[in-house]
């Protein structure tokens, strides 16, 4: 078995622009600002706050005190404290474009920009 | 101690089952070891990306001993994951491990030797990666599109970089005379 045919780079060039495509396709729906933003625990969207409203705060879930998030003026939110081991929630930073999200696994919290508009699924793809 | 059958062919099948068992654990640690150095070092991406070196491991129990001994590590692995990051961590790494393993058992049977190391590679890692979004998806109850152009690009990046260190290993691997 060879470690690479020539074929591969056609297989490779594929997956790239799969890959470039489901950017575009990203980074096209995120050029709106997203106006909510959606707190799900456990599957259940519990808050919803509107992003075109907040002042720099933080605060917390009742089903969750140990996840602190943050607000900011300019309309955006982030994970500010979690007990969780990994810390990606915190490391996925702000979130202030529709379609954006951030997740804390360990807690089951997802945190999820959208536009006023749509209240259905933002993109369905393949 | 029961009376063993002590034919030679006997003798040599038992010991070639000891010999795979012994390899299994070995190999089996070194994924483990892997994976944890994989996660002290720190990784730019604000995404849980990672490269998935213990892949590495798998790929070579599929390549050098069978489809089931990698199938093993695979599971077991997972159940570290399980104990040292938690339930979610661990479903998430099976659910990866099983994804990653049927493309490259699945690319194996179809094309045998016509396939490269590059492909089962670049396959197996993005496959983990789908598992572990699907996993994801089920546990959040929200399905993580968003998600893919990361996880493709991560996913053909890891897949070149783990497939090639693993050919650079096979002689080095080969002069252990790990192989049954």
């Amino acid at each position: 078995m060879k470690y690479a045919k020539k074929s591969d780079i056609l297989v490779i060039a594929l997956i790239a622009a799969a890959g470039l495509l489901f950017f575009l396709l990203y980074r096209f729906l995120l050029a709106e600002k997203g106006t909510y933003a959606e707190i799900y625990y456990r599957s259940e969207l519990v808050k919803r706050i509107d992003l075109d409203h907040v002042r720099d705060s933080t605060f917390s879930i009742p089903q969750c005190p140990q996840v602190v998030f943050r607000l900011y003026n300019n309309g955006g939110i982030a994970f500010l404290k979690s007990d969780c081991p990994d810390k990606l929630c915190i490391n996925s930073g702000k979130l202030h474009l529709s379609g954006q999200f951030a997740a804390c696994l360990p807690n089951r919290i997802l945190v999820k920009i959208v536009s006023s508009e749509k209240d259905e699924p933002d993109i369905i793809i393949g | 101690m029961k009376q063993e059958n002590n034919t030679p062919r006997a003798e040599t099948k038992k010991q070639n089952q000891i010999k795979r068992t012994a390899l299994t654990g070995l190999l089996f640690a070194l994924a483990v070891i892997l994976s944890l150095v994989e996660s002290l070092v720190p990784v730019p991406a604000p995404v849980g990306v990672r490269l998935g070196l213990s892949n590495i491991v798998v790929m070579y129990s599929l390549f050098f001993l069978r489809g089931r001994d990698a199938l093993i590590i695979a599971i077991l692995k997972s159940f570290f994951v399980m104990m040292t990051r938690g339930t979610v961590a661990g479903l998430l790494s099976l659910s990866g491990g099983l994804f990653s393993l049927g493309i490259m058992m699945l690319l194996l049977f179809v094309f045998r030797e016509r396939v490269s190391f590059l492909i089962i590679g670049v396959s197996g890692a993005l496959f983990h990666n789908f598992g572990q979004i699907l996993a994801a998806s089920v546990v959040l109850g929200s399905v993580l599109w968003y998600y893919l152009p990361i996880l493709i690009f991560s996913g053909l990046i890891a897949g070149i970089v783990t497939s090639f260190l693993l050919k650079v290993s096979i002689p080095a691997l080969k002069k252990l005379q790990l192989t049954i």
